[in-house]
């Protein structure tokens, strides 16, 4: 059965991705000769031949195993509920729904051109409408095929893990366009509405941010509306991809946010040093600054707001799962936020230790004074982006519920790792150039090795601040960690129960109970909490 | 055969970030239009008279794929600098093929960065901008000068006309 269901939908999918490339590409061809529009192929009969036999072979091919397929799922329920039948649809779905982005995309982008004057290709507008049409028609379909499967016989297990792969993959597909198009349709705007100089050919740069905005807008649109409605959202709602799908998108825009808020300080920074073009940019500072501000605006707006959707989709589970999920948030921030400090901190003694080095070594020209100030005013910049963030999301003895969160040994291991492989590179090359010197290679007499062990101590320096820090947080959490006690049962030694509480005595315990400590609540809400306790099992409270 | 019917719900059932977002899609699309229509009427007069005249010219011709208005406004008989190729380096056929070949979908930004100009020569340097992949900057921003010399009347482009850097 399993063989003949590969071999019906292996077939199927190879035919159908046939006929959609022989479908577009020969309507192409013909649009592009009605139009007397410049052929994309030197010889046109070759197109129809090829594109014809594509046709002529895969649509039959594709029309009579697919017509097997629905004949065996309308006669069998566990053909419909088939693991492959689902992969066969929710990969149609995928591949035409990344071309049907594509293909709209290019379609909005050359109606806007031509609507805007900075376009006058009207074929490319036909031959974009032709393709999406076609692709439309197929994903539809697919779509529809998927939906009666899973009214008819529901969508569990290995069929719906298929279904949120297609769901979460296309909205983070969607969600990206949506945003970068966003980002550069502002920066765009701005440019146009800053930029003093005579502008001769406004090009496609707007209709082109555009058509990614609105196209984005379009996917993630659809599918985050289709998960957001019962059955999906009920069923997804402790899916892993869907929350692995939302971290992606924030460490992303949280990365981008820091980023461009690290250039607009970088500007200012290198302004206020008197650096003219900083980081080499030609234009003017007012259109430079278009970039970061727009990057700034864009996903810092969505950062917040894919943070209240992890809150909200967290609040509608149980506490456990909205605590992990805001500890895992935290730590990603921190995480990222340390990296900048670090590049930050590491950069500017690099480039100090440069400067003094370079003074030292070789009298100065006088040429150079710029340049430093450039990359000092850089890493500054990370400096002072980076440590805000990361004080404010790095707490070194939280709670104890935090303390041994997967998501802060996660923080703790990747970044002692990063430290560790840091200061082992930039160890060997100390000692690399420590040895040249020592044994007078070729270069050592101009005084670059010493320049390089600069450097190189420069980074190992603040790699072993962060290792060496990281190393005794993991330290103390060891330490802090709640013993084992005889009955099995975990006793947080070396902490301190909050005052009036009194310390709880761990023992053998009549059969292996347990001492829970609560604070904040009245007797009576812990026994009304604690009557729910299966019959036979006793508690007692003490004050 | 039961048909499944996919209901996309009316604009109150949305959530309030979404429909923010909505909004912000709005307003910037309509922004993006109004700014390109405003601005583009500060464009120099594309005509024969100006160094700057003929630089539009030349690359609205190049991006419309009109090889033959562009061709029009390249010098044919420039006397070349010692050292540099005789201009114009590319012959018509090659420059037709290339102005019609290697169109992309996206035109560039082009402006003017400087103008330098004497009697009988001119040099303008033009900034060009190009859609880019990078997610960190959005576009790639590069400069080009084209040469121009005052022959028979009217301005004409010298240097190496380098059609592919305008589409």
């Amino acid at each position: 059965m399993i063989q003949r269901r590969l071999y019906i939908y292996i077939v199927a999918a190879a035919s159908f991705g046939m006929v959609l490339v022989g479908l577009i590409n020969l309507g192409s061809t013909a649009l592009n000769q009605l139009l007397n529009a410049t052929p994309p192929y030197t010889n046109v009969r070759d197109a129809y031949a090829g594109f014809g036999a594509v046709i002529l072979v895969g649509l039959p091919v594709w029309g009579f195993h697919w017509w097997l397929a629905q004949r065996f799922a309308a006669r069998n329920a566990d053909e419909r509920t088939s693991a492959i039948r689902r992969l066969y649809l929710y990969v149609v779905l995928a591949a035409t729904g990344i071309a049907l982005a594509v293909y709209l995309r290019r379609l909005i982008e050359a109606a806007v051109g031509f609507v805007l004057g900075t376009s006058s290709d009207g074929a490319s507008i036909t031959r974009a409408l032709w393709a999406t049409l076609v692709v439309t028609a197929f994903w539809l379909y697919h779509f529809r095929t998927a939906t009666v499967d899973r009214n008819n016989v529901g969508e569990s297990g290995v069929s719906a893990t298929l279904r949120r792969w297609y769901a979460y993959g296309l909205l983070f597909l969607g969600l990206a366009f949506l945003l970068f198009g966003a980002r550069n349709l502002l920066q765009q705007i701005w440019v146009l509405l800053v930029d003093r100089g005579q502008v001769i050919a406004p090009g496609g740069l707007v209709p082109t941010a555009m058509a990614t905005m609105l196209t984005g807008l379009l996917i993630w649109g659809f599918h985050s509306q289709w998960t957001a409605r019962p059955p999906i959202a009920q069923d997804d709602q402790r899916s892993t991809l869907r929350a692995v799908q939302r971290f992606l998108a924030l460490t992303g825009c949280v990365s981008l946010a820091l980023f461009g808020a690290s250039q607009l300080l970088y500007y200012a920074l290198a302004r206020i040093l008197g650096i003219e073009h900083p980081g080499g940019v030609t234009t003017s500072i007012v259109v430079a600054v278009a970039s970061p501000a727009a990057t700034v605006i864009v996903f810092g707006l969505a950062w917040l707001w894919i943070r209240r959707q992890l809150a909200a989709d967290a609040g509608a589970t149980e506490a456990a799962r909205q605590a992990g999920v805001r500890h895992l948030y935290t730590h990603l921030v921190a995480f990222l936020a340390l990296a900048t400090l670090a590049i930050g901190a590491a950069g500017l003694l690099w480039t100090l230790s440069d400067q003094i080095l370079n003074n030292a070594l070789h009298p100065p020209s006088g040429g150079q004074v710029g340049d430093w100030r450039d990359k000092v005013s850089l890493f500054i910049t990370l400096v002072v982006v980076g440590a805000p963030m990361w004080l404010t999301h790095w707490r070194q003895s939280p709670e104890l519920v935090e303390r041994y969160t997967l998501s802060r040994r996660l923080y703790l291991y990747a970044t002692l790792l990063g430290g560790v492989l840091a200061g082992l590179i930039s160890g060997a090359i100390f000692v690399y150039r420590l040895l040249a010197l020592v044994l007078g290679t070729s270069d050592a007499a101009s005084g670059a090795p010493v320049i390089d062990m600069g450097r190189a101590l420069s980074v190992i320096l603040v790699a072993a601040a962060i290792g060496l820090y990281h190393w005794r947080v993991l330290r103390s959490d060891a330490a802090a960690r709640p013993a084992p006690s005889p009955s099995g049962i975990s006793s947080p030694t070396g902490v301190r129960s909050p005052a009036g509480v009194p310390s709880p005595v761990y023992g053998g315990g009549q059969g292996g109970g347990v001492l829970v400590t609560i604070t904040g609540a009245s007797e009576q809400q812990i026994r009304q909490a604690l009557s729910t306790l299966p019959e036979g099992a006793n508690f007692t409270i003490q004050r | 055969m039961r048909y499944a019917v996919v209901r996309v719900g009316p604009l109150d059932k949305i959530d309030r970030p979404s429909r923010l977002a909505l909004l912000g899609v709005g307003i910037l699309t309509i922004v993006g239009i109004a700014a390109t229509l405003l601005t583009g009427s500060g464009r120099p007069a594309a005509n024969a008279s100006t160094p700057a005249g003929v630089v539009t010219t030349y690359v609205l011709a190049v991006q419309a794929g009109d090889a033959n208005k562009a061709w029009a406004v390249l010098a044919q008989s420039g006397q070349p600098t010692a050292g540099e190729p005789p201009r114009p380096v590319l012959s018509e056929s090659d420059f037709r093929s290339q102005v019609q070949s290697t169109r992309q979908p996206t035109s560039p930004r082009v402006r003017i960065f400087a103008l330098h100009q004497s009697s009988d020569t001119a040099s303008i340097q033009l900034e060009v901008s190009h859609a880019s992949g990078n997610p960190l900057t959005g576009t790639a921003t590069q400069q080009v000068t084209l040469d121009l010399a005052h022959q028979a009347g009217g301005w004409r482009i010298t240097s190496d006309p380098q059609p592919w850097q305008f589409q």
